[in-house]
């Protein structure tokens, strides 16, 4: 059965001005891909919770226009029926479970749509041998990977017999190999997908329309700037390991962007937590001339910065302006007031973050966040960044955005180390690519 | 032998302590809080296992010194007593013996039931036998799931304001502002991701 959007207009506010959604309509064919695509912030993932039936139950205003599967409209179904039609995989695969481990999510989904107790472990067991994954059952949900989550999320709406499922950015975080596997499994099993993804490339071969949500579409990644020379070396690793990790021997010269990619689980973030003296380890770590162990913690973080993950446990201020400011004033601090305030709208303007300036950083979106930690980052004067993950969520221009701005950095002096799952960015925009995890 | 108080049901086991400790707060007897402690640590031996052990002497370690503190509270102002210099007597010193006495017997119980029992069978169990609503249910469950996310959280934020040259202490909030408000975020995605699975009151 289709999954129809018919004319939706939708707001956040009530008295919002602007509609994050305007008389919009689409329809998701029966047992087809259709890949949503738009720039980053254009309402792709409010959308998706709208097809989903999850909004404007729980969050905003719909004020004109219904989603209709197979001709009834959604919002007359109860979430255990609606849960049966249409069924979402979430961004973060750590907030998708309420139980400790699979068995029991999948006992909570039977139950939430009536499923009699004696009928259940036939239903689950069927499940998860679909999915080869019988072997994670009793698994804590702590200790799975990215990818064995995310195939864990795809058991649960496969549990509870949904029809349909919309995917919001479902395989970001997780290596390219496990979301290919999920994909597959996908198609295989006939769903009817709306997929929202800004790695086009994840999906080729198994979708079957792309629609676009503000007429724009993704572009080849074509980026392919001029590296310049490097320096002396101001960091190199040799013989490393890190909690049974086993790391390649790795030199870092002063101006050189390095990409260190691999799959999830792999050891990248413990790497950069290392770096930063917050992992102990075995080896050796040469840390601008002196021995890693011999520094001590404060002096690495004047030497230098990082951008984690989850930008959103570094912010310290109550909006972006001020966020920038307050690393414009810890690193230049004989300069007046108005020059400071300057810098930080430049910077803000650099990733056109400056008509948000006055948004509480909570309320920026995943791929805002992002930017703007990296600018709380390169406003100070460290001498090599480290990025974890700095191109999630972000829509093609804003990766040359930020490509940009860390290779006019890099040219002048700064060291840039970041993590990534996006090959074809490390291929181009690095001058060395570090694969960890072999 | 070794596990025995796993096997128990966990809504009669929490049950029937709850009660017990109810009990016990009315009656002020040093002897009773001595003997509720040592049943409680002689349960502990012999119905769990070495891992549970050394839990509970971990959790053991900060309680004595609030202990001796509640012991020393007693002793100077309580029976009488006017002060660390004046009024010690034997009706201080059993006042004191009984406060911390007492409050060994609460932690007693409270490990008995905490080191025993697994929260999920527990909410199961609650949910079979006295009919707890599933809103409460589940929604317990995921703040048990999320705990782990929290504590990491947290470090995690520590650590990102010191990289910016922020310096926090034990007792910062800063670091405690930040892990709440991703906490809350939590919450939301945890509650839309449920109900997309179905879930309802």
């Amino acid at each position: 059965m289709n999954l129809d959007a018919r004319g939706l207009t939708f707001k956040y506010f009530e008295n919002a001005r602007q509609p994050v959604i305007e008389d919009f309509s689409i329809s998701i064919e029966s047992g087809k891909i259709t890949l949503l695509v738009g720039k980053s912030g254009c309402g792709k993932s409010t959308l998706g919770y709208i097809l989903a039936g999850l909004y404007p139950e729980n969050c905003g205003y719909l004020t004109e226009g219904g989603v209709y599967f197979g001709g009834v409209n959604l919002s007359t179904f109860t979430p255990d029926k609606r849960a049966a039609c249409v069924s979402m995989m979430f961004q973060n695969p750590d907030l998708q479970f309420c139980m400790n481990h699979l068995e029991n999510e999948l006992h909570f989904c039977l139950e939430n749509i009536g499923v009699p107790e004696p009928e259940r472990p036939p239903r689950i067991k069927t499940a998860v041998n679909t999915l080869g994954i019988s072997h994670l059952l009793l698994r804590s949900f702590n200790s799975l990977s990215g990818g064995e989550k995310q195939k864990c999320a795809l058991c649960c709406i496969l549990v509870i017999g949904a029809k349909c499922i919309i995917l919001d950015e479902a395989f970001a975080n997780i290596d390219k190999e496990s979301a290919r596997e999920i994909i597959g499994h996908i198609k295989t099993l006939g769903f009817t997908v709306l997929a929202i993804d800004h790695n086009v490339a994840l999906w080729e071969g198994n979708v079957d329309r792309t629609v676009s949500m503000d007429g724009t579409y993704p572009k080849t990644f074509d980026f392919r700037p001029t590296l310049h020379d490097t320096g002396a070396e101001v960091l190199s690793v040799r013989n490393l390991q890190v909690n049974g990790i086993r790391y390649p021997d790795m030199v870092f010269p002063k101006g050189s962007i390095t990409a260190i990619v691999g799959k999830s689980g792999s050891g990248k973030t413990t790497f950069f937590r290392t770096i930063i003296k917050q992992c102990k380890y075995q080896g050796e770590i040469h840390f601008f001339g002196r021995e890693l162990s011999r520094w001590r913690s404060k002096h690495v973080f004047a030497k230098c910065g990082i951008v984690f993950q989850n930008p959103s446990n570094q912010f310290l201020a109550l909006n972006a302006f001020d966020e920038v400011l307050f690393s414009v004033n810890r690193w230049h601090t004989g300069k007046d007031k108005a020059t400071k305030e300057k810098k930080t709208m430049e910077l803000l303007s650099v990733f056109d973050l400056e008509r948000y300036k006055k948004y509480s950083p909570y309320l920026l979106s995943q791929g805002q966040q992002r930017r703007l930690a990296v600018l709380t980052m390169i406003a100070g004067e460290q001498e090599l960044l480290l990025l974890d993950e700095p191109t999630y969520g972000q829509d093609y221009e804003n990766i040359v955005a930020i490509m940009e701005l860390l290779l006019e950095k890099a040219r002048q002096g700064l060291t840039v180390i970041f993590a990534t799952h996006n090959e074809t960015l490390a291929d181009l925009c690095a001058h060395q690519t570090i694969r960890i995890g072999d | 032998m070794s596990d025995f108080l796993f096997r128990i049901n966990p809504f009669y086991k929490f049950t029937f302590l709850v009660v017990f400790a109810t009990v016990i707060t009315f009656i002020h007897s040093f002897w009773m809080n001595v003997w509720v402690f040592g049943a409680c640590i002689f349960l502990l031996l012999t119905g769990t296992r070495p891992a549970q052990h050394i839990k509970a002497l971990k959790i053991l370690i900060p309680v004595t010194v609030f202990a001796v503190s509640l012991f020393f509270s007693g002793l100077f102002f309580g029976g009488g007593a006017t002060g660390p210099f004046g009024g010690i007597s034997t009706a201080s010193t059993q006042s004191g013996m009984n406060m911390a006495t007492r409050f060994y017997s609460f932690v007693g119980i409270g490990l008995l039931i905490s080191l025993t029992t697994d929260p999920y069978a527990l909410v199961k169990s609650l949910r079979t036998h006295a009919k707890l609503p599933r809103k409460f249910a589940y929604g317990m469950l995921a703040a048990i799931h999320l705990l782990p996310h929290m504590k990491t959280e947290y470090q995690n934020a520590r650590l990102a304001f010191r990289v910016r040259g922020v310096p926090v202490g034990p007792l910062s909030l800063k670091p405690i502002f930040a892990m709440l408000v991703n906490a809350f975020r939590w919450s939301e995605m945890l509650s839309i991701a449920m109900i997309s699975r179905g879930f309802y009151e």
